[in-house]
Order: structure tokens, then C-alpha cells, then sequence
């Protein structure tokens, strides 16, 4: 049976992390040549996703995203040996939850290379890629998505480092989704809400006080599964949201509606 | 947790016509059964018919949302054919073109009466419904318009801002029943609403009717308009297990107008 993403290409920036692994599974699942860019490709990555490896499906390529010569020479690998790059998924990111006055200047600003600085690279890199392409029948060139979070819009505690980078994130897609409208290039962004994945799984697995505070916080009632976030991206990944351009998905189980004060 | 029936029961109010009707084809075309709900229960009944004669399991309901019993009586019906209600999708809506100074008090009130009222209350009995077999979806159709300033379309995009505020407390109230709320935004579409739109739109502001609409699709940052198709695409996405996470929230397609 074709997918619906039959034989697009789609690279994914943090690719062997948890969100990055859940979406190149789906991906693929739908058709889709799936590249990973990741720092390393550690041996329990290469044993979950052996079959899609093995498929041709999913493939890696190491890439730094605050690396700006080491992430053009990645995006080139992929183009020449697709022919095309139909998406770019900036899903790269680090989380590290600090008090405000405790931040120090070397964290604050390896945060930012990494979720905004890199974000920027990667769409601004693949978009210059896109442009040398044939649209599709509907006009489009690619697509760039972007890994937000519930948090861009609303503070949470000791997340000033993560959260201004989202929140910059979020600006970034908007206004490049503006600028690129006219040469069949749509911006959108994901914001998930608290995924048990990476460092959120881990304070989940020690932090009891963790535990109720996301209790309290998600009208679901439950953490958010790597596959929910990754069924989100297909969509826009897929045609089905060629009009959506410079708009923000929030799923996140209704996190961002509870206030806090 | 508990997996929604994929295809179920929808009940889709303005679903005889427009977007509603799009949103309707869509998911008999995906095995739903589905319940066309509009107060042209002529056009509803004949187009119930044509989705039976491709097989679908369908149903035409006479609804008048600014009136209560209305409301209770269709969704009744409803209930009463098909023993479950899993997906409501809330389309039905007026649009309201005064200049700001001229609007009177009748057209605000039926503005909120359908826009706002009506919805709140199709919402809730949906949702009476929707708890009695263990959850569902809900989808109401918001608008661009209340993201922005728009001097003739006041009542409109204020009824439309109520919608966003509607979906956001039943994402909430609903959420312990297992039921998801959230809004959609359309961009601008080629339906009958929007045509008589903006065709007092071009009268109010003295320009003409062609070169308006020209204009204003030209202005958008995707240089169309939306087909009622592909957001009956997102309509369905929005009742598909792969939104069960999603709750409270405003899918935009709006081709980027809230940009502008």
C-alpha cells in the first residue's frame, strides 16, 4: 500500500532521541525516506531501529546543529543521494532546569546555541536546498517544522533558559513562514506538552514532587506518550496541511490551559 | 485508556451546506455514519440521500441552534438512530457585516444566539451524550477573525473569540469523561456565507465586489484561498485516534493570515 508520505524525504534534527526515534518510525511507516541527524548513533538506537536501517527506511548521518560547516555538509549527503529534501523537522533541543539566579552564562547560552541558534541553522540551510527544487503539483517546495513546547507561551518554573528559546523558536517559524509564503516554503510548529521522554523522564522516574505537580497540571491526567507527538507530525509532514503555514499544533493533553499562579 | 470507535457516529450542525457539508462527505467517505444537522432540512434530507446511495449510514435532522429544544430534540433524534454519538462537529454560523456604528442590537444578538449560544449549548448536550458510552470528540469551527481587528465584522469576531474561550473550558470540564474539545480555524473559502460576506463587506467599504475579493485572496501569504476539502481533511484528523492527546486546542489553516 502507498503512504501517504510515499517516498518524501525527511530530515529530523535529535533524530535518536526519543521524539526523533518515535517520528522517523511513523514516518517511515507512511512511506517516508527518513534521515537522523544526531551527534552519535549510540548501538541501542542501531538495534531498536535495525529493520528500518537494514530497509533503507530510516538512515543516519551525524550532524551538530551548532556545528554551521558540519550541518551543510550533512544536508548535502542527504540531497545527493534523495534528490530531493521535502522536510526538515528542527527537533533538536536540551532542557536544563535551573533557578533564574543560578543560571550561569555558559548554560544559558549552550541552551540557546543548541534549541534556537541550531534551529535556525538547519531551517535556514534547508530551505536554501528547497528553494533549487521543482515544486509539487500543489505549489510546495518543502516544509520546515519546528519542536516547540506548550511552555513558548507560558512560564514554568526554572525554565528560563528552554522556555525563551521556544518562545524564540516560535517567532522564527512565524516570521520565516511570512517571508518564504511566496516560494511554496510552509513553517509550522509542533508544541508538544510534557513528553516522558528524555530529562522530563527522568525526573519523572525520581522526583515524586515532579510527579504530582504534572498530575496537577495536565487536564489528561497522564504524561505524553514520544508516539502522540510523532502522529502530529505525519499530519503536517503530509498534504493534508498544505493551507497550515506559520501556525502553531498544540498538543499536549491540555497542558497549556491550566493556569497557575 | 479507552479508544474512541474509528469510524463512529458524527453529528455535524450546518452540515447541509458549505463547509459543513464537505466536513459531511468526508466522513461518510471514511464509513463514518453521520448526522447531518441544519435548519435547511430540505438540502440536509437530499443530501442524507445522496450519502445512502453511496452506502453511508446517514441521517437528516431539522436544528435550529438558537433555540434550546431544538437543540435537545435533534441530538435526540439523533441518539435515538444511532444509539452513540463519538464526534460532533459544530459549523453551523452566520456572519454579521455591519460598520462598526450601524450594528444594531437584533443582528448582535442573533450573531451570539447561533455563533456562541448555540454552540455552547450543542456542546453540552453533546457531551451528555458522549459520557453515557464513554467518551468522544468535539470540534467547533472558530475563525481567523478572532485574532484580529476587523471594524465590520465586530459581532462576528467577538462571537468567534467566545468559541475559542467555549473550546478551552470544555477541554477542561470534559477531559475526566474522556471527551477532547478543540477549535479549528479556517482560512477564507468559497461558500455561500463568505460570498454574501464579502459582498457587504465591498458595499460598506464602496469598492467593488470582484476587485475586493481579488484583493483581499491576493493579500494572502499563500495567495489562495482555502479548499473546503482540505480542511475537511483537518476536520477528520481532529476525530482521529492521532489527535488523542490533543485537547483544548486551535488547529489553524488558515494559509497564514493571522500573520498579516
Amino acid at each position: 500500500m502507498l503512504g501517504r508520505l510515499q517516498d518524501k524525504t525527511i530530515a529530523i534534527t535529535g533524530g535518536c532521541g526519543d521524539i526523533g526515534r518515535a517520528t522517523a518510525v511513523r514516518l517511515s511507516k507512511e512511506g517516508a525516506k527518513v534521515v537522523l541527524f544526531d551527534l552519535d548513533l549510540p548501538a541501542a538506537v542501531k538495534l531498536e531501529l535495525k529493520g528500518q536501517f537494514d530497509s533503507g527506511g530510516i538512515t543516519y548521518v551525524r550532524a551538530d546543529v551548532t556545528n554551521h560547516s558540519e550541518l551543510q555538509a550533512a544536508f548535502e549527503t542527504v540531497v545527493d543521494k534523495f534528490q530531493r529534501l521535502d522536510v526538515v523537522i528542527a527537533n533538536a533541543g536540551i532542557v536544563r532546569n535551573q533557578k533564574f539566579l543560578e543560571i550561569s552564562l555558559r548554560d544559558w547560552q549552550r541552551t540557546l546555541d543548541v534549541n534556537l541558534n541550531g534551529a535556525f541553522l538547519t531551517a535556514q540551510i534547508a530551505c536554501r536546498f528547497m528553494l533549487k527544487q521543482e515544486p509539487t503539483n500543489k505549489g510546495i517546495r518543502g516544509k520546515v517544522l519546528f519542536t516547540g513546547s506548550w511552555v513558548q507561551d507560558m512560564p514554568w518554573p526554572e525554565g528560563a533558559s528552554y522556555i525563551t528559546s521556544k518562545s524564540g523558536v516560535k517567532m522564527l517559524a512565524k516570521t520565516m513562514a511570512q517571508e518564504l509564503a511566496g516560494f511554496g516554503i510552509r513553517v509550522n510548529i509542533l508544541a508538544p506538552g510534557i513528553v516522558m521522554a528524555g530529562l522530563s523522564k527522568k525526573i519523572y522516574e525520581t522526583d515524586s514532587r515532579f510527579r504530582e505537580r504534572v498530575g496537577e497540571a495536565i487536564p489528561l491526567g497522564e504524561m505524553q506518550t514520544a508516539e502522540s507527538v510523532a502522529d502530529a507530525f505525519a499530519f503536517l509532514c503530509s498534504s493534508d496541511s498544505d493551507y497550515m503555514t506559520g501556525a502553531v499544533l498544540v498538543v499536549d493533553g491540555g497542558a497549556s490551559l491550566v493556569r497557575r499562579t | 485508556m479507552r479508544q474512541q470507535p474509528f469510524p463512529g457516529v458524527v453529528a455535524i450542525t450546518g452540515g447541509a451546506n458549505g463547509l459543513g457539508l464537505a466536513v459531511a462527505r468526508r466522513f461518510a467517505q471514511e464509513r463514518f455514519k453521520v448526522a447531518i444537522l441544519d435548519i435547511e432540512i430540505n438540502a440536509a434530507e437530499s443530501e442524507a440521500s445522496a450519502l445512502k446511495i453511496n452506502g453511508a449510514g446517514a441521517l437528516a435532522v431539522y436544528l435550529d441552534v438558537s433555540k434550546l429544544e431544538s437543540i435537545e430534540q435533534a441530538f435526540d433524534r439523533c441518539h435515538e438512530e444511532f444509539s452513540r454519538l463519538d464526534v460532533l462537529v459544530c459549523c453551523a454560523g452566520l456572519s454579521c457585516v455591519k460598520p462598526f456604528l450601524e450594528v444594531s442590537a437584533a443582528e448582535w444578538d442573533q450573531t451570539f444566539a447561533v455563533n456562541t449560544r448555540g454552540l455552547f449549548f450543542c456542546n453540552q448536550k453533546a457531551a451528555k451524550l458522549m459520557g453515557e458510552t464513554g467518551g468522544g470528540r468535539i470540534i467547533n469551527i472558530s475563525s481567523p477573525a478572532s485574532y484580529l481587528g476587523l471594524p465590520f465584522y465586530t459581532a462576528y469576531a467577538a462571537s468567534k473569540a467566545a468559541v475559542d474561550s467555549i473550546t478551552r473550558s470544555a477541554a477542561i470540564a470534559l477531559a475526566p469523561s474522556n471527551i477532547r474539545v478543540n477549535s479549528l480555524a479556517p482560512g477564507r473559502m468559497d461558500t455561500r456565507m463568505q460570498e454574501s460576506s464579502e459582498r457587504a463587506w465591498a458595499r460598506y467599504a464602496g469598492v467593488d465586489y470582484e476587485e475586493f475579493v481579488e484583493s483581499r485572496t491576493r493579500s494572502l501569504p499563500l495567495k489562495r484561498r482555502a479548499t473546503l476539502e482540505e480542511i475537511a481533511e483537518a476536520v477528520l484528523f481532529l476525530a482521529s485516534p492521532a489527535t488523542d492527546y490533543m485537547t483544548g486546542s486551535r488547529l489553524n489553516i488558515s494559509g497564514g493570515l493571522e500573520l498579516s
